[in-house]
Order: structure tokens, then C-alpha cells, then sequence
């Protein structure tokens, strides 16, 4: 096909687009994602029993700006991987923050506590299942935010695929916090950060596939 | 290249909002860029440039929504456009040889000189056709005689001796200014 008539075939099927259009696909995606984890978060695993209570105390809420955070993040770093030439420092800089601050705020919990605490506080109750079932979540919604990331463009498919499972992992555990019961930063730390960490690792996996173009 | 970047992101922001004719405009304008840029990295001639060619602006129209209206546009352009090359080169179990961090380098005119800071080797002789490049190599980086780099390409001894001459003579009046000294490069 001559380049001028590939030109012409183009310009011939130009159908309008708004500002910020692969994003708002994306957000619809992720409220469509959501609902389907809670209703799994809902019907299968149950609330937490305690969960009137758990969200007047600051516990809930600092769990669900964790998980929420990295969601965040994974969204911005999506958006940033998926627009060719655009700079991903920024959300870099904010991911390496809020780990740190969690890793610090962990410490100084885990290194005040009494030495007998230490072991239970980090296995609580529901150590196995955590990461897992955190995975599934992500799973659920998983088909939703890779589906509507295709729309973008991004150079690294892996690292993009890997910033849309910490998207889909952050969505998904937040939603989480509302049948897990466990109330440790140190619990948190290692149980909730490994299934999002193991989530990334397969968007990655994932994207490597899905997202070239 | 700045006029070049308010009258192309002006076409793509009429191509986005359905403009067939600025899109058809902004394509053309994007392909006739294009072509030389591609034609000028690949190492069979450019036989592939016409396909990178139609593959970036194919992805370009694609992915047009991924544009953040903030951006600069060529910035965006071009890095599609290194995308697509990066990706050809790849495929071909290549890396690429010149380093392609530039959007100015694609956009700007060629015949401008923008001074001879970033005069790495590679980038300088990126600038020459390709068949002049590729006998400049020969002599001047892998050592071979006129004769024998002649042979390679198809020259005859006289024609790689003048096509070497016009090189490095339009190579130096291109870095002049930076290179003082050095003119007496070729004899």
C-alpha cells in the first residue's frame, strides 16, 4: 500500500476524541472492576463482622490509605508509562515514598512492641490466605483495568503491565480491608505489600503480552 | 522548531477533533519527516524505511488519544516514531547504533545547523547519506582501503575518493565552528 493512500484511509476513519479519553475509560473500568470485588469481597468472603466499629477507629482508614496510596500511584504510573514521552520520575518518587514511610511507621510499631507480640502481630490471624486471596481479587478485576490500559501506548509494556497490577492490586486490597480484620502495620506490612508486590509481578508478566502495539 | 511545533500540534489538535483534511495534512508532513530519519538508521538502504514509515503513522493515529495536550507534540511524535525503530531493530536482532534522544534531531531542518555541541561521532556522520556513511565507516572506522570500501559499495575508485572528500568537506563546514583546527581532516 503507497503511504499516500494509507494516509487517505486513515484520515477517512477519524472519529473524534476527547481530552483525557483512555483515562476516563480507565476510571470507568476501575468503578466497574470494584464493584465486581466487592460483591466477591461481599457474597464470598463476608464483611468483617466488626466493621461498624473498625471504621470509627483510625486502624481501617490508615490500612485503606496504604493499599488505596499504591493504587494511586500504580494509576499515575500507568498514565505516565502509557503516554509516549512522558516523564515517570514523579510517580517514582511517590511510590519510593510511601514505602518508606510504611517500612518506617512498621519498624517503630514492630520495635515498640513487647518481644512476645512481635511473632503474632506479624502472622495475625489470616497470614496464609492474605496474599492469595488478594490475587484472586486482583483477578477479578484485573480483566476491567488491563482491558481499558490497552488504549495507551506504552514503551515498556512490562513496566506499564506491572504499574496496572499495582493498580488492580491496590483497588482490590483496599476493598479487602473491609473482610480482613487484621489491625497490624506489621501484619499489613508484609501480608497485603507481598500480594500487591506478587500482582505487579504478574501485570508485568501480563503486559508483556497484552500491551504491545 | 518551535513554529514547527505550534503548526503541528495545531493540526493535531484539529485531527483530534475529527479534521480529516489537517489530519491528512499532519500525516504527510509527519511521513516526509519521517522518511529521511528512518532511511538514514537502517542499514539496508532504507529498503525497511517506507514500512517503519507507515507503521508510525499508523501508530500515531492509533494511539492519538495517549497525546496529553500539555505534552509537545513532536516530543510525543518522535517518540513513537523511536518506538517503531527501536522495535524493527529489535526484531532484526539489532541494537540501534546512534543515539536517538533528541526530538529536535527529527524535527528540525535539516540543512540548519544547531552547532556542534552534541558532536559525538555517530550522531555527526548520521547526518550524511547513507551510502557516503557507510563508506566513510569503511575508510575512516574500520580501517579499509579506498579501494577495498569502493569495491564493497559499488564505487569506483575515483567516485569513493570524491564521495569521501564531499563528506568530510560538508561534515567540517557543518562543525566548523567547534572543530577549529581540525579542518585539514581530509586531504
Amino acid at each position: 500500500m503507497k503511504t499516500d493512500d494509507l494516509i487517505e484511509a486513515l484520515a477517512a476513519d477519524l472519529p473524534a476524541s476527547g481530552a483525557r479519553q483512555v483515562e476516563r475509560r480507565l476510571l470507568l473500568a476501575l468503578v466497574a472492576g470494584g464493584l465486581l470485588v466487592l460483591l466477591g469481597v461481599g457474597l464470598w468472603l463476608g464483611f468483617r463482622e466488626d466493621l461498624g466499629s473498625a471504621m470509627m477507629g483510625p486502624t481501617f482508614w490508615i490500612k485503606a490509605a496504604y493499599t488505596g496510596t499504591l493504587g494511586v500511584i500504580g494509576f499515575w504510573l500507568l498514565d505516565r508509562l502509557g503516554r509516549p514521552g512522558s516523564a515517570i520520575r514523579a510517580p517514582l518518587v511517590a511510590l519510593a515514598l510511601i514505602l518508606v514511610a510504611a517500612a518506617g511507621f512498621t519498624a517503630w510499631e514492630f520495635l515498640t512492641m513487647a518481644e512476645a507480640e512481635r511473632m503474632p502481630a506479624v502472622m495475625g490471624e489470616s497470614a496464609r490466605e492474605c496474599a492469595p486471596l488478594i490475587l484472586i481479587l486482583s483477578l477479578i478485576a484485573a480483566p476491567f483495568v488491563f482491558g481499558a490500559a490497552r488504549g495507551f501506548a506504552p514503551m515498556r509494556p512490562g513496566a506499564a503491565g506491572a504499574a496496572a497490577g499495582l493498580l488492580t492490586a491496590g483497588l482490590a486490597t483496599t476493598l479487602y480491608g473491609l473482610h480482613c480484620p487484621e489491625q497490624t502495620a506489621s501484619f499489613v506490612m508484609v501480608w497485603y505489600s507481598l500480594g500487591i508486590g506478587l500482582a505487579a509481578a504478574a501485570g508485568a508478566v501480563i503486559g508483556r503480552v497484552l500491551f504491545r502495539w | 522548531m518551535t513554529d514547527r511545533e505550534a503548526q503541528l500540534k495545531a493540526l493535531m489538535l484539529r485531527g483530534l477533533d475529527g479534521d480529516a483534511a489537517a489530519w491528512r495534512l499532519l500525516l504527510s508532513d509527519l511521513g516526509a519527516h519521517l522518511r529521511p530519519f528512518f532511511r538514514r538508521r537502517l542499514f539496508n538502504g532504507g529498503e525497511d524505511a517506507e514500512d517503519l514509515v507507515q507503521e508510525t503513522l499508523i501508530a500515531i493515529h492509533a494511539k492519538r488519544a495517549t497525546w496529553d495536550r500539555a505534552q509537545p507534540f513532536t516530543a510525543w511524535a518522535f517518540a513513537i516514531a523511536r518506538h517503531k525503530l527501536i522495535d524493527h531493530l529489535r526484531r532484526q536482532g539489532r541494537r540501534p547504533t546512534h543515539p536517538l534522544d533528541e526530538a529536535a534531531e527529527l524535527f528540525a531542518d535539516h540543512t540548519v545547523e544547531d552547532g556542534a555541541t552534541r558532536a559525538d561521532l555517530t550522531r555527526i556522520l548520521a547526518l550524511l547519506p547513507a551510502r557516503q556513511r557507510r563508506l566513510i565507516e569503511d575508510v575512516r572506522l574500520k580501517g579499509l582501503t579506498v579501494a577495498e570500501a569502493a569495491a564493497n559499495h559499488g564505487y569506483t575508485l575515483t567516485a569513493a575518493k570524491v564521495s569521501i572528500h564531499r563528506s568530510m568537506k560538508s561534515l567540517n563546514a557543518r562543525f566548523a565552528p567547534a572543530s577549529e583546527g581540525a579542518e585539514d581532516e581530509d586531504g
